[in-house]
């Protein structure tokens, strides 16, 4: 890694520059954004999961004194184009899915828009809602995902030959040889819970369109506006340069927020056809119905092992249930490929995939997207097998790390590890949980009859990736860039922008750091755009946004290598003023020019100064002005070939070990959780305080997960039971012990400034709980096979074990 | 979440709220922290044409100590209890209680007898006042009448409460020597809806025989209930594991829990069942203690 800067500022806890201007209420989130003439939408939902649509009346609606429009899904369907943002997956359903975000025959989950009311304000468009009459003719749901996928099913959408959308089988190594040889084969059928991100903020947005320009400008709270412009530009029959997207605070995405683009069509389609601006605020019912769960799957799992804990092999049958429409999707289902054995040196894999439509509000982007899934397979399986064998979970995952020294390591399918040190990542754990001791104790209270569990588990993540033949068929190469623009003024005012918007993030703050250290001045010093419009800040294209944890990838990248070019442009320029050579000249404190050797120097100002506004005496080839923007690539190889799955797929791997210890009321069956320790490897830490506030929010997420949070349907009518949050489970902080998280640093070999993406973790809390309850009931037998557990099921296996 | 539109009134004086509480008769509610109805209004499930606010009626906000009695006010709110030396010290369950109601910003805002009037099955504070023998006094505009706690809830989310009547006070008994007190919540997360609660108050004899006992459930069927076999096959009895076992299969073919997202009726009377048992014996040895 280069050596940068003398400010030393990377890696220093500054506070927030977010803070005082969010803490005191001064933010500017969609909602308090009010446009003249501004109407308000609201929708009509089905209240079943699988119905056609016969009739929609909306007489008595459209009396309502303030109500201006009521628009169906047959409506939408004649202007807005569907969309395809699953483009490059190729089977006859996948080609046939005609996403138009809202129904037009027939209703396929929970709470799908039907038709949209537009009114002079919320309430009366809510109100408006209530009166608007649907028919429906009801279908059995189809909510299981194995039932989906069996061949008398219905179609979920009508036309195509079956709901499974995609099957695959992946080879690594030689499987069945590996199995040969195992002394112990382990099996699980393992489910993977849904649950989602339930930001504080829910989808807002507002459209207006111009129609003297032909612009659509969008204030949205989207995770990914880059690829959300392209969207809604193709469903509205726009060019894309016409669709002006613009984000500034926002109240959280995890992931959630990369799945507002389908709304974002229909509410442009609304101020095109009123010619006034249009807002729309989900409510949290709405939110939890229909804005983007997280993915449950099913793994037919098993693990091949030798009697000392070797791990051979793995295979598995996986059953993605994607919901009903693919938005994201199979992006969740198949970025296991990025880090198919994780930490472990078995080379030996088979993956049978199963992509399955069902009748659930569709899935996308959560945190940990699709890869918690995949480390809860391995993880799982080992845990088992490592009871089976009667080896410490902790013994038998020292047996099979990759070791440091092999670094950068090449994994069956291709993958590049990036460095890291997974050994001492969970030995730092265990020094960390105190894990000897907690054994010790566990023996004790177990005599007395108490149930108590300590679960630990390794979890990876990837960033900066490439997953090509998903974006578009027959590329090799796609994903991994980002973008950033430095301006510095006549006054040597310094303003940067990034193409991603923090949604908690802190960018606002690391960016500053970065570009501080580059260009030798404070971070106070460099003010850096809150937030993202596709006009004015750094524009990446359709990779734009904050998402898969790119910053620390991508996006570093993009801002220092902006930096550095501005340092060359200041340098030049300080050089010019000074009389002196370019090489001759350095960076000093506050972003000073001197020559070298000399006190001959001059400020920043003066500089820029010069630069601007003295531009007929600067020499022909001295461009006027202090402007950079950047557009940084990750260093990726293209794939090995344009099939998915063979190839480096990602610059970096980030990743985690966790532990905790809870205890089981063997009365309630219900789960205390006692203690929980986290230590990421972020590779370098840009600002340590801002990576332990992601890290203490990827273990209230994930907990929640394990505990508390689940999606659940009826399999009867399809409705979503959960769909407040009286039944959705959100833990408080009141539910936690303090939590206790470590940095550890091991810079990546690739990453512009050796750091990883960080925050996700791979969701290595949500496991290390759940191995953690298994650890607990282990003596009485009981095999834990879901990510989610509820006290009922504990008691009832409690029961069923101690009854007999 | 929006509610549908509804008159929104301000009473100065009780007989005002009561005059336009008559005037709306079953479509005006009483609001006071708002704690339970706003969000029910929110999802569209409750629909008053008319909300009375009594937030201003001067006298309605108190803990009182007369005759041996606790008298707690219609406006006194859940944190108000929580922070009380006297309900600390004369009525520890309620203190108890107080603690695990909901989070700190409904606590500082709902009311006791909002919860009461409530009648939620998986509340805190009606098994409470249930376990104490807590009287209530409502009153209307042609009167006033005082009810037992336990004739009070009598259907889901129904009170004996009449529209046009306000219940303005919650009288409860101080226990006397050797009286113990437990109030025991199983929750899925800090501040939830009771899985089951189960609040005792008991008083023992010299001998150590459970001289007098009330017990009230939270999560037990459609209202709050009254243990009572359970009280009369442990009055008159010493507190042990054999009798606990007696009274926990006993409370079992009292109780109907209504099956929801926190738990089937089974698995709801099982987790009553053995929070019955730890509830009794915690307000054993507190009643040795005091």
């Amino acid at each position: 890694m280069s050596k940068v800067g003398n400010r030393g500022v990377i890696g220093q806890p500054i506070k927030r520059k977010e803070d005082q201007r969010l803490i005191t209420g001064k933010g500017i989130f969609v909602d308090d954004i009010v446009l003249p003439e501004m109407l308000h939408a609201s929708f009509v939902r089905s209240p079943y999961g699988h119905a056609y649509v016969k009739r929609i009346d909306a007489s008595r609606a459209l009396g309502l004194p303030g109500v201006v429009d009521v628009v169906t899904g047959e409506e939408f369907a004649k202007f807005v184009r569907p969309q395809k943002a699953h483009s490059g997956l190729d089977s006859p359903t996948a080609r046939a899915l005609e996403d138009y975000g809202i129904a037009v025959k027939k209703a396929i989950y929970h709470g799908e828009a039907v038709a949209a009311v537009v009114a002079l304000d919320k309430y009366t468009a809510k109100d408006a809602v209530e009166l608007v009459e649907v028919d429906y003719d009801p279908l059995p749901p189809l909510v299981d995902a194995e039932e989906s996928m069996s061949d008398g099913a219905v179609k979920i959408h009508d036309g195509t030959p079956t709901n499974v959308v995609w099957h695959k089988t992946y080879n690594y190594g030689d499987v069945d040889k590996a199995f040969s040889k195992a002394d112990l084969i382990v099996k699980s059928r393992l489910y993977f819970d849904r649950f989602m991100a339930a930001p504080l903020e829910t989808y807002v947005i507002i459209a207006s369109f111009d129609r003297g320009q032909e612009v659509m400008t969008v204030y949205c709270n989207s995770a990914h506006p880059g690829r959300d412009v392209f969207l809604v530009a193709g469903a509205l029959n726009l060019s894309p340069n016409r669709v002006r997207l613009i984000c500034q605070d926002n109240g959280g995405s995890f992931g959630n927020k990369n799945n507002i683009y389908p709304y974002t069509a229909l509410i442009g389609y609304l101020a095109m056809k009123t010619g006034r601006p249009v807002k729309w605020v989900m409510d949290r019912n709405e939110h939890l119905l229909a804005s983007g769960h997280g993915n449950e799957m099913i793994y037919y799992g098993e693990i091949a092992v030798k009697k000392d804990g070797t791990i051979l092999g793995i295979k598995a049958r996986l059953i993605a249930d994607e919901g009903s429409e693919l938005r994201s999707e199979p992006r969740g289902a198949m970025v296991w490929i990025r880090q198919l054995t994780t930490f472990y040196r078995f080379r030996h894999l088979r993956m049978e995939v199963n992509a399955v439509l069902t009748n659930k509000c569709p899935t996308g982007s959560m945190r940990a997207y699709g890869k918690v899934q995949h480390c809860f397979l391995i993880e799982s399986l080992i845990e088992k097998a490592a009871r089976q064998l009667r080896l410490d979970p902790a013994e038998i995952r020292f047996k099979n790390f990759i070791l440091p020294k092999e670094m950068p390591y090449k994994n069956p399918a291709g993958n590049i590890y990036d460095g890291g040190d997974y050994p001492g990542c969970l030995r730092r754990t265990l020094e960390m949980v105190g894990y000897e001791d907690w054994r010790k104790k566990q023996q004790k209270l177990r005599r007395e009859g108490k149930c108590l569990g300590i679960g630990i588990a390794m979890a990876m993540e990837s960033q900066g990736g490439n997953l090509a033949p998903l974006w578009k068929k027959g590329h090799k190469s796609s994903g991994s860039v980002g973008s950033a623009m430095i301006r510095i003024d006549a006054d040597g005012n310094i303003s940067a922008s990034v193409d991603s918007m923090s949604m908690g993030h802190s960018h606002q703050t690391t960016t500053a750091q970065i570009v501080a250290d580059v260009l030798s001045v404070s971070p106070d010093d460099v003010d850096v755009f809150a937030g993202f419009d596709s006009w004015i800040t750094a524009f990446g294209e359709r990779y734009s946004g904050s998402y898969a944890s790119r910053f620390s990838t991508v996006h570093h990248g993009a801002i220092f290598g902006a930096a550095k070019r501005m340092r060359e442009k200041i340098l030049r320029h300080g050089a010019f003023l000074l009389g002196s050579a370019v090489n001759k000249v350095e960076l000093v404190q506050d972003g000073k020019v001197r020559v070298k050797g000399t006190k001959k120097s001059a400020g920043l100002k003066e500089v820029a100064s010069n630069a601007w506004l003295n531009t007929g005496v600067l020499p022909k080839d001295l461009e006027a002005g202090l402007v950079v923007h950047y557009v940084y690539k990750a260093p990726l190889k293209p794939l090995e070939s344009a099939e998915l799955g063979k190839g480096n797929f990602s610059l970096t791997y980030a990743y985690g070990g966790a532990a905790a210890v809870v205890e089981v009321d063997p009365g309630t069956g219900m789960v205390k959780l006692l203690k929980i320790v986290l230590v990421d490897d972020p590779g370098r830490c840009i600002n340590p305080m801002v990576c332990e506030g992601q890290v203490h929010g990827q273990i209230g997420h994930q907990v929640g997960a394990a505990l508390y949070e689940r999606l659940l349907y009826d399999k009867t009518d399809g409705r979503l039971l959960t769909s407040t949050f009286k039944d959705y489970l959100l833990p408080t902080a009141a539910d936690f012990p303090t939590l206790e998280t470590a940095i550890m640093e091991t810079p990546s070999l690739f990453s512009p400034l050796g750091a990883r993406g960080m925050a996700e973790g791979g969701g290595v809390p949500q496991i290390a709980v759940i191995n953690a309850v298994r650890d607990a009931l282990s003596p009485l037998g009981i095999e834990i096979d879901s990510s989610h557990i509820e006290p009922e099921e504990i008691l009832r296996r409690i029961q069923e074990r101690t009854d007999r | 979440m929006y509610s549908v539109p509804f008159d929104y009134l301000c009473a100065h004086n009780i007989q005002e709220a009561l005059k336009l509480l008559s005037e709306y008769g079953e479509e005006g509610r009483v609001i006071a922290g708002g704690q339970s109805l706003i969000p029910l209004m929110k999802l569209r499930l409750a629909r008053p044409k008319c909300l009375v606010d009594i937030k201003r009626v001067p006298g309605l906000s108190f803990i009182n100590k007369e005759n041996g009695h606790l008298k707690v006010g219609a406006l006194t709110t859940h944190r108000e209890l929580g922070v009380s030396d006297l309900i600390r010290s004369d009525l520890p369950i309620m203190h108890e209680a107080a603690q695990v109601i909901a989070d700190p910003q409904v606590r500082n805002l709902g009311t006791l007898v909002g919860a009461l009037c409530q009648a939620e099955p998986s509340g805190d504070w009606a098994p409470v006042v249930l376990a104490l023998g807590g009287r209530l006094k409502c009153v209307g505009q042609k009167g006033e009448r005082v009810l037992e706690a336990k004739e009070f809830f009598v259907d889901a989310y129904t009170t004996l409460l009449q529209p046009g009547e306000i219940l303005t006070e919650v009288n409860l008994p101080i226990p006397g020597a050797r009286a113990g007190g437990a109030y025991l919540k199983v929750q899925r997360r800090a501040g939830d809806f009771a899985v089951a609660g189960v609040a005792v108050q008991l008083t023992l004899d010299e001998a150590g025989l459970c001289k007098d006992i009330g017990i009230g459930l939270s999560g037990a069927g459609l209202t709050p209930l009254r243990a009572v076999a359970v009280e009369e096959l442990l009055r008159g009895r010493r507190i042990s594991a054999e009798i606990l076992e007696e009274a926990s299969r006993c409370l079992a073919g009292s109780v109907d829990p209504i099956s929801d997202l926190r738990g089937s009726s089974k698995y709801k009377t099982d987790v009553l069942k053995v929070t019955l048992k730890r509830a009794v014996q915690l307000a054993a040895s507190r009643s040795k203690r005091s």
